[in-house]
C-alpha cells in the first residue's frame, strides 16, 4: 500500500539521518577526547630543572611563575659528600606552605623530596630549593615534574 | 659402620669448612649491603604493608630517577612493593610514617610523601644508624621523623640542651616539635644503641 511503503521509506531515511548524526557526534567527541588526552599527558610530564650554587641559608627557585607541581625535589649535586638540602612550596607572595629538609647521611647526596603540592592541599605553588647548612655552601639541583599553566 | 680416624678427620674438616664458608658468606653479604639493610620491620608482621601508595609511589618515582648528568642512581632501585607503615597516627597531625628499602640496602622514608632515602647501617657519616628528615606544614606543624637500624634502642632530639625522646617503633622514629620550635632550634639527634653506645648526629653542619 502506498501509504505503508511511504511510511517505510520515510522511516529508513530518518534512521539514516539519525545514524549519520550519531556518527558525527561520536567522531567529534573522540577528537575532543584525544586533544585533551594529548594535552594533559604533555603537561603532566613537563620537566623543569634548575641548578645553582647557594651559600648557607640562601636558595633559589622559580618565583615568577606559579606551577602546579608534581614530584619536586632539591638534590645536593656533589654525590660524594653529605649535605643538608631543603625543598619548599610557597604561595604567590613567597610565604612558605610546605617545607622538607634532610641530610640523608648517605655520603651519596641528599634529595629532599616533596610530593605534588595538591597532596598538601595546595594547587598552585612556587618551588624553591635552599641550603639549610649553617656553614657550608654547595651546589643544588631543583627538579620539578610539573604542569605549567 | 665403624669410622676410622681418617674418616673422622675428613668429616671434621668438611664441617669446619662449611661453617667457615657460611660465616664468610654472611659477612660479605652484610658488608656489601646489596638488597639488605638492618631494618627488621621490612620482614616483620608487626609493621603492616603501607596504606597510602600515592605517597610511597611518588617518593619512589623521584628517588629512582637519577639527576641529569649522572649515570647511576646512588640509592639503587627503590623497592616500593616492600613498603611498610612503621608508625601510624603519630603526633598532633596524626601522621603515618612509611618506608621501603632499595636494591642497594638504603632505606626510603616519608610522611605525606615528603622524604628521602638514606643509609642506616652504621657505616655512614656520623655512624649513628639513623636517617631522618624534617617536614613542616602550615596546618600540621613541624615534625622530625626517619628510620633507625636494628642496632638502635632509642632516639632523642636535643633542643636547647635538653633531650626529648622520639617515638621509636618498628624501626621508625617520630618527634613533633613544640609550637614555636623550628629545625633551627635542634642541636642534634642522638641515637643510643642497644650496646649502650651513644651516637650523635649534628644538625645543619
Amino acid at each position: 500500500m502506498p501509504s505503508a511503503r511511504r511510511a517505510k521509506g520515510a522511516g529508513r531515511g530518518r534512521r539514516s539521518r539519525t545514524m549519520g548524526r550519531t556518527l558525527v557526534i561520536a567522531a567529534a567527541c573522540a577528537a575532543v577526547f584525544a586533544a585533551f588526552a594529548v594535552t594533559a599527558h604533555a603537561a603532566y610530564t613537563y620537566y623543569y630543572a634548575l641548578q645553582a650554587y647557594a651559600s648557607p641559608g640562601s636558595g633559589f627557585g622559580d618565583n615568577s611563575v606559579v606551577y602546579r607541581n608534581f614530584n619536586d625535589s632539591c638534590a645536593y649535586v656533589d654525590i660524594y659528600h653529605t649535605h643538608w638540602t631543603k625543598s619548599i612550596y610557597a604561595d604567590a607572595n613567597g610565604n612558605w606552605l610546605v617545607w622538607y629538609e634532610d641530610n640523608n647521611n648517605c655520603g651519596l647526596g641528599s634529595k629532599a623530596h616533596l610530593n605534588p603540592s595538591s597532596d598538601y592541599g595546595y594547587t598552585y605553588v612556587q618551588a624553591k630549593c635552599t641550603n639549610p647548612s649553617a656553614h657550608n655552601s654547595a651546589t643544588f639541583q631543583m627538579n620539578c615534574w610539573t604542569t605549567r599553566p | 659402620m665403624r669410622l676410622t680416624r681418617r674418616g673422622l678427620l675428613i668429616i671434621g674438616l668438611l664441617v669446619c669448612c662449611a661453617t667457615a664458608g657460611t660465616l664468610v658468606g654472611a659477612t660479605l653479604a652484610g658488608a656489601s649491603g646489596v638488597g639488605t639493610s638492618p631494618v627488621a620491620a621490612f620482614t616483620s608482621s608487626s609493621a603492616p604493608p603501607a596504606t597510602d601508595q600515592t605517597f610511597i609511589q611518588g617518593l619512589a618515582a623521584d628517588e629512582g630517577t637519577p639527576n641529569p648528568g649522572t649515570s647511576a642512581n646512588p640509592v639503587g632501585t627503590p623497592l616500593p612493593a616492600q613498603a611498610r607503615d612503621l608508625i601510624a597516627n603519630a603526633g598532633p597531625a596524626h601522621d603515618t610514617l612509611g618506608a621501603f628499602p632499595t636494591s642497594s640496602g638504603e632505606v626510603c622514608f616519608e610522611v605525606l610523601g615528603a622524604g628521602d632515602c638514606g643509609n642506616v647501617n652504621g657505616g655512614e657519616p656520623y655512624g649513628a644508624g639513623i636517617s631522618f628528615g624534617i617536614l613542616g606544614t602550615r596546618t600540621g606543624g613541624t615534625r622530625l621523623y626517619g628510620v633507625a637500624s636494628d642496632y638502635v634502642a632509642k632516639v632523642d632530639v636535643e633542643i636547647a640542651g635538653t633531650d626529648y625522646p622520639a617515638t621509636l617503633s618498628n624501626n621508625g622514629f617520630y618527634f613533633a616539635l613544640p609550637d614555636g620550635i623550628t629545625s633551627d632550634h635542634i642541636q642534634s639527634v642522638v641515637a643510643t644503641w642497644k650496646d649502650g653506645s651513644v651516637h650523635t648526629y649534628p644538625m645543619h653542619s
